[in-house]
């Protein structure tokens, strides 16, 4: 349930660490897992602590503290229930950045994501995550 | 009031059943010499068979009581509750041997509890299998489901599946903890202070023996391995 104001993590290595919501696209109340939403950069990660090794300074400079960006929601605190029955729920609100056509702005990904991306046309991000359940 | 009448009465009294035993109070106006048994009575009475009275209006100043009349049900009650027939009908086309339903029966002593850690393997072969802490267990009959906790690249995640969904296609009992959880709900677990972490390392030790012991890890041998462990 993601809204207005809601703090999410940025599990890429596009330079933010901590987002805010201020807008969830398309007609929705709350944004869920796949959802895209319009987010502004609160922390950037550390230039010297990026960490991915290889990760070069110039990609953890793609985005700084006060952009406004566009990312899709990767996982929710709130559960959500698939249609064989089962229900997952994540112990963070995550988000990885996107650019206006929807392409993923960082190249690498840390962490867990949920299955649903496949589902709503985010199959890119799906490749570009270490695991998903 | 005649002798006759309130003897039958008295007859109407008596209990039917194996054996009565004459306990009433003797009613007002019988005679003091009292028949001892039910068949004495009916010596006295010369028949065997029950003379119907209308009900004596004692007191004339208060209306007789009201006889209620009981009908027989118009059509027979039905054997059982639909609800119950169907999920026991349904039960038997999901779990045809019962395994699942031993495993987290209450009557069993052997079964498995909340704190264990269990794995979920899937029919379809791309899905990965899931292991976690069960941390709870919602007893609904057909919709029984189990909740699984775990952690995934250093993220807590937690899946509710369903105990006899068809996609399910085993339930391993990868460790038991050593001693019982006081609690059926383990949601203390998501605190930090409480937070098993991941059960990977369990789970990967658990293989290893198994795969000693000549364990088929994917096939059928290996579901009846799982039963053996949670049976022991």
């Amino acid at each position: 349930m993601i809204q207005l104001k809601t703090m999410l993590n940025c599990i890429d290595n596009s330079g933010a660490s901590i987002v805010e919501c201020i807008k969830v696209l398309g007609q929705k109340r709350h944004a869920r897992i796949g959802d895209r939403i319009v987010i502004v950069v609160q922390r950037q990660r550390a230039l010297g602590l990026s960490d991915s090794g290889h990760s070069n300074s110039a990609a953890a400079q793609k985005v700084r503290k006060g952009d406004i960006r566009h990312a899709v929601v990767v996982r929710t605190k709130k559960q959500l229930q698939r249609k064989d029955g089962s229900v997952v729920r994540f112990d963070d609100n995550a988000c990885v950045l996107v650019n206006k056509a929807g392409e993923p702005i960082g190249t690498r990904m840390n962490g867990v994501v949920g299955r649903e991306l496949g589902q709503k046309k985010w199959s890119k991000i799906l490749s570009l995550a270490p695991m998903h359940i | 009031m005649s002798l006759r009448t309130s003897l039958s009465r008295f007859r109407d009294a008596i209990p039917v059943g194996p054996k009565p035993k004459i306990i009433q109070p003797r009613p007002p106006g019988v005679l003091a010499t009292m028949p001892k048994s039910l068949d004495q009575l009916l010596a006295q009475l010369g028949t065997k068979k029950a003379v119907k009275e209308k009900p004596i209006n004692r007191n004339p100043l208060k209306p007789p009581p009201k006889r209620i009349k009981v009908y027989k049900p118009p059509c027979p009650a039905p054997p059982n509750s639909v609800l119950s027939n169907f999920t026991t009908t349904q039960l038997k086309l999901l779990d045809p041997k019962g395994l699942r339903q031993r495993l987290f029966s209450r009557n069993n002593k052997d079964s498995i509890l909340p704190g264990d850690i269990l794995q979920i393997r899937f029919k379809d072969k791309n899905t990965e299998p899931f292991a976690g802490v069960l941390i709870n267990i919602r007893r609904r009959g057909l919709d029984t489901a189990i909740l699984l906790r775990n952690h995934l690249t250093r993220i807590g995640v937690e899946m509710w599946y369903k105990l006899y969904s068809p996609k399910i296609a085993g339930i391993d009992l990868v460790e038991r903890k050593e001693r019982r959880a006081r609690r059926a709900k383990l949601y203390y677990m998501r605190m930090p202070r409480h937070d098993k972490g991941s059960v990977e390392g369990v789970v990967t030790r658990w293989k290893k023996n198994r795969m000693l012991f000549g364990g088929d890890l994917d096939g059928d041998s290996g579901k009846k391995k799982g039963k053996k462990v949670a049976k022991k």
